[in-house]
């Protein structure tokens, strides 16, 4: 992993050597070692490092990038010839804006030393735990580990500088049971002393064996306790929706009749509220985004209102607004408890552990389809019931906060379909989910 | 993170003659550089001396240019490079595997020692030993047919074609937004085995496409129609050979008419599907149930399982008679083809499906034993050198009916169903059954005519209801391919490109949902 002097001393390096009238310097590098399992076994594991260093060059309103993974000289000569090269080929932007000058970035504690020199020792000894366990008890795991160590840096001409360092490390195992039940569980942290395997080996199995021989249920729409992964997925999805831009374009679900938005429309329940902040302690994310605008700590949701949406400079200037980069890191307030006490206050209904495959449906109300997996269980009385079967799902995170009636306070959690550390969310009760068939997968 | 140890670079230098790697015909990739051959050597000899059984190197070069456009501008510009080296290593029967981007002796030293104690410390956990299948020496090269390289295609010439298809598409009615992009991938590798193998190959793809957007602000509503183009492993001839012009003009036309277009009645109902969209329903539902790493529980913690355990193979019925399914990673312009796989062995084609039985799997060199199988079927794929190959899926294709059957004909002798062209909303689950696909388009078919444009239309089925389903599929003259750059599989995610070919075929009674009334 680049040094902070190191790093430095490259984007100063490049901005000297640029004939272009303005340039700017993105620059990565990037150390990760994993560990996955299967059967009880390690399959594969892997140690890399590398870099990326991108260049914009701009010749009046022309522009292009170029990016390398090498750092000596010659590599150095190369990016910026061939950014600079293709920008004069490329015809003016009827978009430019001009680099942005210097800014103040939030300071993002996000990085522990431990991790990036000894975090393999302790993926190794959180693995084996949770293989050892599992196969104590005739179960089958399968899991995966990551320690992340990245440095980068941004620079241009008009004196904009940035660096930032950090470490994630991420868990997660799937335990099977020969009786076809299956559980999941993960965790997530900027430090390998963040991740609690054994909490993870503890659920995962827990679940695996609770799931065997699931009942049916007839699909409809139920009453449902969507866990932390589930509510992740899902509100990952909205803000990701919640773009300006489109809106105004009226190509968006944020977009309103005749021409209008949906900003400022109060859409949820008071209760909802979703942030960004990447100094957040809960789930740091990076501190500048796009065009290297500084991440400010934002509240985008706020009591159920929208209060902000995405805007790139070029369009902040047009309609005048501020520019918003799209979020770093994702932070929904919750209530107070756990999961289970969720499951304790639910006279009958569906839990369901995580959500699988999810993709867009239909971009005009944001309705999405995917499935439930590794532990759906029915509520009967404030207890876990039984097991049932696995469903496809047709909701959208929209009816969901709509049709919040409880929540659990808010906590670190990865969607089921990514390594994300970057995300707290509450578990959710909802009055009604929409289960739309059968799914005859363990 | 994982130290290598201390070791010395002349010690290591001298020892590295006992792996020589042959010369190979150089393609104008790593192994033109002088310097490839002696690193090899020196990675392989210091695996081996540091107690790996077994161990092979790859040193990738790989270029990607994106274009982006929107409307009469550029959006961007991107050039971008990827070079380095992977070792992997079989040490008391476990992998390891170590990457880095910087390209010196002390690293090529420095990784294959890490590689080799990442095996060690995880050999500890492991109970079923890698077993290699029997050893292929292959001294070769290989490089994608193609007539003209897109990257010796001018910039300006690129652009101008985006730009120019942006231009036709906005003089059509209705039409509010356009966007077009072109992707080019090259990858060059040069691989090279302890056991004597070594082999360049240069894959390049081409990914041309634009989405087509109509805005009606009365009614509050936007439609979106992407281009029916794939993504394929061919030059640039292929962007100048597609018709352009008929498919912006049949977007724009079809975008904008979906506004008005009928809500589709829920319920079950007759399918036919063009190659535009069966390709995609085929790579989920067939394509990843006959992985082998699935159906034994190695992806069991992302990716999933299968349905089609061992147990089924040669045995299970997953589809009607109708329904041949093969896989290959030989044919041209197909995006998984290549010489050779990531485990040096040369690649080939064979039967997945016969007659709807399920008959064969996807299996690497370290596979095989797992079913009695006596070597895998090249099926190792890495999507860049710094990351571990494993079981990636081939180009996996349905058989073409034999009876001369056009796709006019299938329609005329259809009285009642929905004809779905174009991929867009897909979804499966883990173990692929249940699925739910949706399409660009969706055409009511009635009396054996096409009759209107339909909205909404998303199907669902379950993968062994749906192939049992299967009554017509048409012949040869109506093949098409589609495919994807980006097929995710694997922790950390890996994207590979993959290709799907099959002519137009008619599924009965399948559950169709209408997306307008969900959620």
């Amino acid at each position: 992993m680049l040094s902070e002097e190191r790093g430095r001393t490259l984007v100063e390096q490049l901005l000297g050597l640029s004939h272009a009238d303005e340039v700017q310097v993105d620059l990565e590098s990037e150390e990760t070692t994993h560990l996955r399992f299967a059967r009880n076994s390690p399959s594969t594991s892997g140690n890399a490092s590398d870099v990326t260093l991108s260049v914009k060059s701009w010749f009046g309103k022309r522009s292009a990038s170029a990016t390398v993974n090498q750092l000596d000289e010659a590599a150095l000569k190369q990016v910026l010839e061939r950014s600079e090269h293709l920008a004069k080929l490329a015809p003016e932007d009827s978009e430019y804006v001009p680099n942005l000058g210097a800014q103040s970035y939030p300071s993002v504690n996000a990085y522990d030393d431990l991790t990036r020199t000894g975090g393999a020792h302790g993926m190794v000894e959180g693995s084996t735990l949770c293989v050892e366990q599992a196969r104590k008890l005739g179960l089958e795991a399968a899991g995966f580990t990551i320690a992340r160590a990245r440095s980068s840096f941004i620079g241009n001409r008009n004196g904009l500088r940035g660096s930032h360092r950090a470490t994630e490390v991420s868990f997660s195992e799937t335990v099977r049971s020969p009786q076809a039940g299956s559980g999941w569980a993960a965790s997530g942290a900027n430090s390998i002393a963040g991740v609690d395997y054994a909490r993870c080996s503890a659920t995962a199995i827990g679940k695996a064996q609770r799931s065997v021989s699931p009942r049916p249920l007839a699909p409809g729409k139920y009453v449902t306790i969507l866990e932390p992964a589930c509510v992740a997925s899902l509100m990952r999805s909205l803000l990701s929706s919640m773009n300006q831009r489109s809106a105004d374009e009226g190509r968006s679900f944020f977009s309103a009749a005749g021409g209008q938005t949906k900003l400022g429309q109060q859409l949820f329940p008071e209760q909802v509220t979703i942030r960004s902040d990447p100094a957040a302690v809960a789930a740091p994310g990076a501190p500048w985004g796009d065009s290297g605008l500084p991440q400010l700590p934002r509240t985008w949701v706020d009591q159920g209102r929208i209060a902000d949406l995405a805007c790139d400079r070029f369009w902040a200037q047009k309609t005048g607004r501020q520019p918003i980069p799209l979020a770093s890191n994702l932070l929904m307030s919750g209530g107070s408890g756990t999961v289970a006490d969720l499951v304790s206050s639910t006279e009958r209904g569906v839990l369901i552990t995580s959500l699988w495959y999810i993709v867009s449906v239909n971009p005009r109300t944001l309705l999405y389809t995917g499935l439930t997996r590794d532990g759906v269980f029915w509520i009967e009385n404030g207890k876990i019931a039984y097991p049932v079967t696995n469903f496809r799902w047709n909701d959208s995170p929209v009816s969901v906060l709509s049709n919040i009636d409880g929540m659990s306070e808010s906590v670190r959690a990865s969607p089921r379909e990514s390594t994300a550390t970057n995300i707290s969310v509450p578990a959710l009760r909802v009055k009604e989910f929409e289960l739309s068939s059968v799914s005859d997968a363990v | 993170m994982l130290a290598g140890g201390s070791f010395s670079l002349t010690e290591a230098c001298s020892r590295a003659a006992r792996v020589q790697v042959p010369v190979v015909p150089s393609l104008g990739g790593p192994s033109s550089d002088p310097r490839t051959r002696a690193l090899c050597e020196l990675g392989l000899g210091a695996a081996l001396d540091a107690g790996a059984s077994y161990a092979d190197i790859r040193i990738g070069d790989n270029r990607t240019q994106i274009l982006r456009t929107r409307e009469a501008r550029v959006v961007s510009v991107n050039d971008n490079d990827s070079r380095g080296f992977g070792i992997r290593v079989l040490v008391q029967g476990t992998w390891g595997f170590a990457a880095s981007a910087e390209l010196s002796e002390a690293e090529v030293l420095r990784v294959a020692r890490t590689a080799v104690a990442m095996a060690k410390v995880n050999s500890a956990l492991q109970r079923e030993p890698v077993q290699l299948g029997p050893a292929e020496r292959n001294v070769a090269n290989y490089s994608t047919p193609l007539r003209r390289d897109p990257f010796e295609v001018s910039l300006e010439e690129k652009l101008d074609k985006l730009l120019s298809l942006n231009a036709l598409a906005l003089k059509q009615q209705g039409v509010s937004f356009v966007n077009s992009e072109l992707v080019i991938v090259r990858e060059r590798k040069f691989f090279a085995s302890s056991e004597g193998s070594a082999i360049e190959q240069m894959l390049l793809r081409v990914a041309p496409s634009f989405s087509i957007t109509s805005v009606d602000q009365k009614l509050g509503s936007f439609q979106t129609r992407d281009s029916l183009t794939s993504p394929r492993a061919l030059g640039y001839e292929y962007v100048e050979e597609f018709p352009w012009e008929d498919e912006v003009r049949e977007a724009a036309s079809e975008a904008a008419a979906m506004h008005t277009a009928a809500s589709i009645e829920p319920g079950p109902r007759d399918l036919i599907l063009h190659p535009t969209h069966l390709w995609l329903t085929i790579h989920e539902s067939l394509g990843h149930s006959t992985e082998l790493d699935r159906a034994l529980g190695m992806e069991a913690n992302f990716a999933g399982t299968s349905f089609l355990t061992p147990d089924k193979l040669g045995k299970f019925q997953v589809g009607s008679e109708l329904v041949t399914v093969v896989a290959e990673k030989t044919a041209k312009g197909s995006l998984a083809t290549a010489g050779y796989d990531d485990d040096g062995m040369k690649t080939m084609e064979w039967p997945l499906i016969d007659k709807g039985k399920f008959v064969g799997y996807q299996l690497t060199r370290d596979q095989a034993h797992w079913i009695g199988a006596q070597r895998g079927n090249a099926c190792s794929q890495a999507e860049s050198w710094s990351e571990v190959p494993f079981q990636r899926m081939p180009n996996v294709n349905l058989r073409p009916g034999d009876k001369p059957l056009s796709l006019q004909q299938l329609i005329e002798g259809t009285d009642d169903a929905i004809l779905i062209k174009g991929d867009n909303s897909y979804s499966i689950d883990h173990q692929r059954y249940n699925f739910q696909f949706s399409g660009q388009t969706a055409w009511e078919v009635k009396g054996g005519k096409i009759t209107r444009l339909l909205k909404d239309v998303a199907y669902q089925s379950s993968t062994p209801a749906f192939w049992s389903a299967c009554d017509a599929i048409c012949s040869a003259e109506e093949y098409g391919v589609g495919g994807s750059l980006f097929d995710g599989k694997g922790q950390p995610l890996q994207s590979n490109p993959v290709s799907h070919g099959c002519a137009p075929a008619r599924f009965r009674q399948i559950n169709v949902l209408n997306t307008g009334r969900q959620g």
